[in-house]
């Protein structure tokens, strides 16, 4: 005998039954028209390529002006900044110029605007490398509206944007904002930004002499040693980081006070890395016996990079250092260093007193080989 | 000899590159081959007589534009094709390899067309 639909169970069951196999049924429907969409934009897409590819090769590469142009298609905006762009990233000289010319002809300034308002990061980030590469002067306000934006990595495409527009008037609002956001990805900001390096750099050093000055106005009221240098030690480490991300170089005397043994770990590192010619190796000398052995290890490192065969024997006690990483970093420096040639080296490690030293120098060598000038 | 009715080999996945390239030297009436990715390259080195210039991208999928100069360079007949390295890796490292292995010449992206084409039309003068 069938059971009834009176009964509570079979009801419940025939309803949870029954809306599951619709819902199913739904989904299905849903996943085929989403299937059917992607396929006709792809096909879109591709007709796009098709069709503008050819047109912007040749604006770009022929010197005989610009080719008559297709019409563009309600919906192709998108498109269109996508491949311009692309087409501007892949190109320097005078090709990008007349892509850039097509661009303005385009209209490409008025349909890159509403992307910056996409809900799609992607959009709005060829949006304002468009806005960018245009260098339409009227997008500076709606920019410079868009650099406290909270996504590091929009902010970076905005800040390459106003370079772009105005490397002088942009570079001190990118650095104050550089500043601010120590969260940013540092070798994407570098990367992005590496075109304008150079005009960055008059910022970042004038913030660096304004924490300069801060720790001689500290100084000369004589607080006691080891007292923090008068400036905030995250900011300016943190500066560090960006100048060495961003190609600074700072004199040694802008770096000088932090090269000293009392400040923080941090600063003195940074401003190690930050150090250029042999002008700065008087105060990395003098930190080889720093009680922090990652000073030591930096110091190790920039003996390296600096150093001369005076310092041959400073590394060799490095080598000889308690702390592994410290020991690894002076065996590469002697392992590049151009004034001891590899079998004389080979010696005088040979001779140390030290099992360890011995070990990491002759693994390093093993994985480095000599110099060849 | 000349560009004209010589043969040039790219190699790089952006196709947008490729594209612009192929526009560029098939203007000045060069035979032009693109492919996509390393391993199709080796495949053609091995199939195929030289051509006369490679273009190559250093960042390739499957097999590096590095490991395709090395299997060039031992190859019997490939071993003197003449070779551009294209890439955006522009440290002193990857440049240096890149001639260490062989390379000819070596161009930073992006491309500027009239230099890669000044660049490549170098291996076709005559010198004085």
């Amino acid at each position: 005998m069938w059971p009834s639909l009176a009964d509570p169970y079979w009801t419940a069951s025939f309803w949870v039954g029954g809306i599951t196999l619709g819902l199913t049924g739904v989904l299905l429907v849903v996943l085929f028209v989403l299937k059917l969409t992607a396929q006709s934009r792809l096909r879109q897409d591709h007709r796009f390529d098709r069709t503008w590819q050819p047109v912007l090769i040749r604006a770009a590469l022929d010197e005989d002006g610009v080719p008559a142009l297709p019409t563009l298609r309600r919906g192709d905006d998108w498109r269109l900044i996508k491949l311009w762009v692309r087409f501007q990233s892949s190109l320097k000289g005078s090709a990008r110029e007349r892509l850039r010319d097509l661009g303005l002809q385009l209209q490409c300034q008025h349909r890159a605007r509403p992307l910056l308002n996409s809900p799609h990061r992607s959009e709005q980030i060829f949006g304002i490398l468009c806005l960018g590469y245009l260098r339409d002067e009227s997008a500076w306000p709606l920019l410079v509206s868009r650099l406290d934006d909270v996504r590091n990595s929009v902010f970076i495409y905005v800040a390459w944007a106003l370079l772009q527009l105005s490397p002088e008037r942009a570079s001190p609002i990118v650095v104050d904002q550089l500043l601010r956001r120590r969260d940013l990805n540092v070798l994407q900001a570098s990367t992005v930004l590496r075109p304008f390096r150079r005009v960055l750099h008059e910022p970042l050093l004038l913030q660096l002499s304004l924490h300069l000055s801060l720790h001689v106005a500290r100084a000369s009221t004589n607080e006691a040693p080891g007292e923090p240098s008068g400036t905030d030690p995250a900011a300016l480490a943190w500066l560090f980081r960006l100048g060495l991300a961003l190609g600074l170089t700072p004199t040694v005397d802008t770096l000088r006070p932090w090269l000293q043994a009392d400040q923080p770990m941090d600063l003195i590192i940074g401003a190690m890395r930050l150090l250029q010619g042999p002008e700065g190796l008087e105060p990395v000398r003098a930190l080889a016996n720093h009680p922090d052995w990652q000073v030591r290890t930096q110091v190790a490192v920039a003996l390296g990079r600096l150093g001369d065969s005076n310092d041959v024997d400073l590394l060799m006690q490095l080598l000889m250092d308690s702390q592994w990483w410290v020991r690894y970093r002076a065996a590469q420096s002697l392992a590049t260093t151009p004034f001891v040639d590899r079998a004389a080296m080979q010696a005088r490690v040979s001779s140390l007193p030290d099992r360890y030293a011995r070990d990491m120098a002759h693994q390093v060598f093993l994985e480095i080989p000599a110099p060849s000038w | 000899m000349s560009l004209k009715s010589s043969s040039l080999l790219i190699v790089d996945d952006d196709r947008l590159t490729t594209s612009l390239l192929e526009f560029v030297f098939s203007r000045q009436q060069m035979t032009v081959t693109a492919l996509h990715d390393g391993q199709s390259a080796s495949g053609y080195i091995e199939s195929h007589d030289p051509v006369d210039v490679v273009l190559m991208e250093v960042l390739l999928p499957q097999v590096n534009g590095f490991e395709l100069l090395e299997d060039m360079r031992r190859h019997p007949t490939w071993k003197d094709t003449k070779v551009v390295m294209l890439s955006a890796k522009e440290s002193l490292a990857d440049i240096q390899r890149a001639f260490a292995l062989g390379a000819d010449d070596y161009l930073v992206k992006p491309i500027d067309p009239q230099e890669v084409l000044a660049r490549v039309g170098r291996f076709f003068m005559r010198r004085p």
